[in-house]
């Protein structure tokens, strides 16, 4: 008997324990946010109408709707014509999803300026506006080889071809997109792939190596390229120059070198970065063995060069490059 | 005093479903064929409501087959059994052989060790409990009559259907303990079978283990543990990802006679764990079921009546249960393409009934989509995730057992809602009756009726109007079996759907999280009527010649509205 009674109440007991679950309230995405009718709850605001993002300042956006949305905030400096692309999918704008540091997404960079930000709404005709102002502009964090604002140290090596229509010089003009001052490299160098180069030496920045972390994985190189729509395109190709044995110089036969082609096909500015890490040798643009330990050592760099490289048969080639920077686990963020 | 109790091995006769045969008797032949052969001819012709005439798809269609299968069935001793099954197929109008294939159909052998613990190995139909392991073949929701049961056959011979159970491939064992003294019974089932092998890249290798121990007490009382694992072997590809899928359930079974009646109170509850271990993204996804029951049945076992409760948890998952026999995304061999935009032809109710090429018969380790117009109440059989609720089922049997009727009502709502804390309630309700006419009305020739329907309807209320939904469907079907002279039978049948209304499907990543929903709207109206002969020639072979109209209609888009005449000749033979 006594096993009977166990034997029915043990089914009893089996659904009084399982009765619990997870408080979820509905499964996938809300059909309210897929289907629901937009409204804006809180209006479109910032939390400041100008700052100064040197001294880390930011602005944070808000604004609420009735159902989740793909939001965009584009930010336009109206001088500049620089945007900051800020975009969601949620009901809320807030200081998790929205917030600028005064980066750019588009460039030229912003200046000191007044600008715009724009909220737009997929599915929504209507934009929501609000006035801003830049007073100070953002000083990324990391090792800059150079601005070009001070024009070319006499402390870096230049070598410029003597072909038709040289112009590599440091410009201000309509086209600067970080400061005022950028690097122009144009010319026609019929028998030769290189138009000209500057070499970096860690010297000119006062030590024998350029003072970068020595894990490869976090370091970033970065610099701003422009491309113009030529028949040929452009290579900007940079060599970093690694003192592997102490020597307290680079040596081809003894120590390594990394490089990066980058191929200028494409119209306008454009930030370039990339992972140390990733570098590999090239000798005539193809991969080749190294002569030092094999490593990524970054804090080794005794030299960077950089070369403006074209098709000498193609007629005339044309670029312009501007702030390169070092950054550390990140790309840079302008 | 101390007592003894005395423990004998028994070979249980209960693992029906994973040796269904068992070894025959001793003085049975060393060497025997069984097998069957089929013969199929067909002439279709495709009729297309377009006001685009259709200069691409040759309206009319021929074509058959004729198959044997020879299996060779070899008893080396008295404890051992070995099938092999070759299959040759000629299709009708290949040249000089090149239609010609030649396949092996199965292959398994079996036997006892010490004559206590059966095993086979190789091909195996498995089940294990409805939560577990088990083959639902929810979209047949209604019985079809003689004339529609010729293709359903050929169809469930194809697939290696047997209610309940999966053909896999691998080994399975059993054997019990058995206690006079204490009346009791162990018994232990188990099984391990290959789903997918290795192609040492992306897919490792994926198994499926499983066993049931139960625990039998003077036959009135069973109690079961069962466990039902998929998961892939760790370093078999040339990537970390392991799928894992646990089940592990209880069930139960306690039979008390009052009066004149016998009482069963019944169930299952258990829990799930499916994951995909190594990868970030996928989710631990946990969850439970209960099901209970309780039957009552007279000794004459005229009537018999069931009420039941079920609650699976909307993250159980337990794809051995979860599978399904129709893969709806497949494609018909018949008219694939139409119109002249030659776009896909939706699929016509008796292509379900009788399109072997739409039938899978392995375990998916992915949710299969669904037809909400066949059945959107239980689409996954009773193991569907994600339901609660009531049914009710009677049996009765009435003058002298010649007319038999089968009801059941599903009354069930969702226990989390899908995209809205507002829940779909959905009822379904079914009715089978069969008549032996010929019995009833003392004819010395045989003349039976058949009717079926199943009813069905999904809503949610919402006072937001973008969340409401209303989907009925009605599935149904009639028929009569005449012998109109000895051993010929004239047949007839009727079987149609129609479908209405609207719902919101749920679109599932990888993981079987919904991610999205699609929307779904019918206003479909699918028939076949069919009528012909069928000569017996004693056993299970027999001559058929029928003709069936298809009809499909949508009214949503009534340029995709077609009929399909088919003229069929079927002989089929068992032995």
């Amino acid at each position: 008997m006594k096993m009977k009674k166990i034997i029915r109440i043990l089914p009893l007991l089996f659904i009084i324990a399982s009765c619990k679950r997870d408080n979820k309230q509905f499964e996938g995405p809300s059909l309210e946010d897929l289907n629901g009718p937009f409204a804006m709850v809180k209006p479109f605001t910032a939390s400041k109408t100008a700052a100064d993002f040197s001294k880390g300042e930011t602005i944070n956006f808000g604004a609420e709707f009735t159902k989740q949305c793909d939001w965009t905030i584009t930010i336009y400096g109206d001088l500049s014509k620089a945007r900051k692309i800020i975009s969601g999918k949620s009901r809320q704008v807030n200081s998790g999803n929205a917030v600028w540091d005064g980066t750019t997404t588009i460039l030229p960079a912003f200046r000191t300026e007044p600008c715009r930000a724009v909220l737009k709404i997929a599915g929504v005709a209507d934009s929501f506006m609000l006035n801003l102002g830049v007073n100070g502009l953002r000083v990324p964090q990391g090792l800059i080889i150079t601005d070009f604002e001070s024009g070319l140290n006499i402390k870096w090596n230049t070598f410029i071809q003597s072909g038709a229509n040289m112009d590599f010089k440091v410009k201000t003009d309509a086209f600067s997109v970080q400061g005022t001052k950028y690097l122009n490299m144009a010319g026609t160098v019929a028998w030769d792939w290189l138009i000209g180069l500057i070499d970096f030496p860690a010297s000119a920045y006062g030590s024998p190596t350029l003072a970068l972390s020595k894990v490869p994985e976090d370091v970033y190189f970065n610099c701003l390229i422009y491309g113009d729509a030529t028949p040929n395109p452009s290579r900007v190709l940079f060599q970093f120059k690694e003192d592997d044995n102490n020597s307290k110089a680079f040596e081809g036969s003894a120590d390594d070198q990394f490089d990066k082609e980058i191929i200028v096909n494409w119209q306008g500015w454009k930030l370039v970065s990339f992972k140390y890490s990733d570098l590999i040798h090239l000798s005539n643009g193809q991969p080749a063995p190294n002569n030092g330990n094999n490593r990524h050592n970054p804090n080794s760099i005794v030299t960077i060069s950089m070369l403006h490289l074209a098709n000498p048969s193609m007629g005339a080639a044309s670029t312009k490059i501007d702030y390169l920077i070092f950054t550390d686990k990140a790309p840079l963020q302008l | 005093m101390k007592k003894q109790v005395h423990y004998s091995i028994k070979i249980l006769g209960s693992l029906a479903a994973a040796i269904p045969m068992w070894l025959v008797a001793q003085n049975s032949p060393k060497f025997s064929m069984k097998g069957g052969a089929r013969s199929v001819l067909a002439n279709s012709e495709l009729q297309v409501k377009d006001s685009i005439p259709d200069k691409v798809t040759a309206p009319k269609n021929a074509g058959g087959y004729a198959l044997i299968d020879l299996g060779f069935n070899i008893r080396p001793n008295k404890n051992t059994e070995i099938l092999g099954m070759i299959r040759i197929n000629n299709r009708f109008g290949g040249f000089w052989g090149a239609g010609v294939t030649f396949n092996v159909r199965q292959l398994w052998l079996k036997g006892v060790i010490a004559d206590k613990v059966r095993y086979q190995l190789g091909d195996i139909n498995l089940k294990q409990t409805p939560f577990t392991f088990w083959n639902h073949d929810e979209d047949r929701c209604i019985q079809q009559p003689a004339v529609f049961d010729l293709q359903r056959d050929i169809v469930n011979y194809e697939s290696f259907y047997v209610p309940g159970t999966w053909r896999q491939q691998g080994a399975a064992v059993d054997f019990g303990l058995e206690s006079l003294k204490l009346k009791s019974e162990w018994n232990f089932r188990g099984y391990l079978t290959r789903l997918n092998a290795t192609n040492f890249g992306s897919q490792p290798e994926r198994l499926h283990v499983g066993s049931t121990a139960n625990w039998v007490w003077n036959k009135k009382a069973t109690l079961a543990y069962n466990l039902s694992r998929i998961f892939d072997v760790k370093e078999t590809a040339a990537q970390p990802l392991l799928f894992q899928n646990t089940v592990q359930t209880l069930s139960w079974e306690l039979r008390q006679a009052i009066g004149k009646k016998q009482f069963t109170l019944g169930g299952e509850a258990g829990n799930s764990s499916y994951r995909i271990v190594h990868d970030t993204a996928s989710p631990h996804l946990q969850d439970f079921f209960v099901h209970g029951f309780v039957k009552v049945a007279p000794e004459s076992k005229r009537w018999e009546a069931e009420a039941g409760y079920i609650n699976v948890g909307p993250e159980f998952r337990s794809m051995a249960a979860q599978s399904k026999l129709i893969d709806y995304n497949a494609q018909p061999l018949l008219y694939n393409r139409y119109t002249q935009l030659q776009i896909d032809r939706p699929l016509h109710l008796l292509d379900f009934i009788g399109n072997a090429n739409l039938y899978r018969t392995g375990i998916n380790t992915k949710l299969m989509v669904y037809n909400p117009m066949i059945n959107n109440v239980l689409p996954y059989g009773i193991a569907t995730f994600n339901r609660k609720g009531f049914y009710a089922k009677a049996k009765y049997n009435i003058v002298k057992n010649t007319i038999s009727m089968e009801a059941q009502h599903w009354r069930l709502s969702e226990i989390l809602g899908q995209g809205t804390p507002e829940l779909k309630k959905m009822d379904m309700t079914r009715l089978d009756v069969n008549c032996d006419a010929g019995k009833l009305l003392g004819m010395k020739k045989q003349a039976k009726l058949h009717v079926s329907a199943c009813n069905q309807n999904t809503r949610r209320k919402s006072p937001r109007a973008y969340e409401e939904l209303d989907l009925s469907s009605l599935l149904l079907s009639a028929g009569f079996e005449l012998e109109v002279m000895n051993d010929i039978d004239l047949l007839g049948g009727y079987t149609a759907l129609q479908a209405k209304g609207s719902d919101l499907m749920a679109i599932r990543n990888d993981y079987t999280e919904v991610i999205d929903f699609a929307g779904f709207s019918a206003d479909q109206k699918h028939s076949t009527a069919a009528a012909g002969f069928r000569v017996r020639f004693g056993g299970k072979t027999y001559l058929a010649l029928m003709y069936q109209r298809m009809q499909f209609q949508n009214k949503a888009q009534a340029f995709r509205d077609y009929s399909i005449g088919q003229m069929q000749a079927i002989y089929n033979m068992t032995f």
